[in-house]
């Protein structure tokens, strides 16, 4: 018995330094990694990298541009910036630029890494998507898919289809 | 035999242990107050998408209720013993020297376990009220690893207690407290499912570990 525990303690003890001595270790000896900023043109059609520590602009050659330069390269993403200077372009590869459509339209997206494959509750929103207002309005509802034949049939076969008649039924949640 | 050993510590830990549980049913209810609050304030549809698409944990303030647990209870049931090395009576009792110890242990860990199950049967039940059966399922896979480290933390701290010798002491707690800081590692909702079952065993290996300062003890410590 004595001889178990003392075998599991080292284990233990073993376990845990291997997890916090490198922590420790990358706590006090990690650089810094200055990540680039990457865009895509589509007036040079080429990539085009913003090292924001070291205030340089550059194309995957390795070219140096001046920051007004890079933004011209640019109009979508600095379209005030070149608006405000006078160097906005009227057309670009023949589409004609309509300001308002720019502001109208522009949109982000932002996706972190650690919230790839997270865990989410197996629940989903329902929109609608004619209910008459101009945005999509956050569903009262939400409902969720058991997919128990489908989910079986998937770690038998490990078929990645998807087969709808293999739902048996939706269940519905009404919120408060 | 061991029903004497159960009572000798019931009569240390009772005070602990009920005041304990009552004050984690506080929590509780304080938990569930201020979701009802949350409910009827800014609205049930709030509360949801703040649960399923901003990572909230309403049940956060439960977060360190189990860890206290196990460190009061540990130091309740084995500090005594170490006044005047009375647990060395204890070793002369009829009964093999490791049964009488891990005896002590499943009642202190048995206790401590009753108290979590009244938690985690008060938490479910509240939360089905609020929360359909997914989000509540979620809630506890995030809770789970906390009561494993209350658990842990009782095991560590048992061994910190009965280790005879102050440098093993000083290691045992720097690694125990290293340790226990695995359980909390900061994360959204349900993101300790893959890991709850290595903890599990993780925690059930720690609950025999204590032996090794019982017999360090036993044999006077060096």
């Amino acid at each position: 018995m004595e001889k178990i525990s003392r075998y599991i303690l080292v284990f233990i003890a073993v376990l845990t330094l291997a997890i916090f001595l490198p922590w420790l270790y990358w706590m006090a000896f990690e650089k810094p990694i200055r990540k680039p900023f990457v865009q895509y043109s589509y007036i040079t059609n080429e990539f085009l990298i913003h090292r924001v520590s070291e205030k340089k602009w550059v194309d995957t050659k390795g070219k140096e541009y001046s920051r007004e330069e890079y933004e011209q390269m640019l109009p979508m993403m600095f379209f005030k910036q070149l608006l405000a200077s006078g160097t906005m372009p009227d057309s670009i590869n023949g589409t004609a630029l309509d300001m308002r459509a720019i502001s109208r339209e522009k949109s982000f997206f932002r996706l972190k890494a650690n919230e790839i494959d997270a865990p989410k509750p197996d629940l989903y929103p329902l929109f609608e998507s004619r209910s008459g207002r101009a945005q999509l309005e956050w569903p009262e509802d939400f409902f969720r898919i058991l997919l128990t034949r489908l989910r079986t049939k998937y770690w038998k076969k490990k078929a990645r289809c998807f087969r709808p008649h293999s739902i048996r039924k939706n269940l519905f949640f009404r919120r408060n | 035999m061991w029903k004497s050993v159960f009572y000798k510590e019931w009569l240390k830990i009772r005070w602990f242990i009920v005041v304990y549980t009552l004050l984690g049913i506080l929590v509780i209810g304080y938990i569930f107050l201020a979701l009802k609050h949350n409910f009827a304030f800014t609205g049930g549809k709030n509360a949801w998408n703040a649960a399923l698409f901003q990572g909230h944990q309403f049940y956060s303030h439960f977060k360190f209720m189990p860890l206290s647990g196990g460190l009061t209870i540990a130091v309740a049931q084995y500090l005594p013993e170490t006044i005047n090395k009375r647990l060395q009576l204890t070793f002369h009792l009829p009964l093999a020297e490791n049964k009488v110890m891990l005896l002590m242990q499943a009642f202190g860990a048995g206790s401590l376990l009753i108290s979590f199950l009244i938690f985690g049967g008060l938490f479910t039940g509240f939360s089905l009220i609020y929360f359909p059966i997914q989000m509540v399922a979620d809630s506890l896979t995030t809770i789970l690893p906390w009561l494993l480290a209350g658990l842990a933390a009782n095991f560590i701290l048992a061994q910190i207690i009965l280790e005879p010798n102050r440098i093993f002491r000083f290691f045992y707690s720097l690694l125990g407290g290293f340790f226990l800081t695995i359980y909390f590692a900061s994360s959204g909702s349900a993101t300790y499912a893959p890991a709850n079952t290595g903890l599990f065993f993780l925690t059930a290996m720690l609950s025999i570990v204590f032996v090794f300062s019982a017999y360090r003890l036993r044999k006077g410590g060096i």
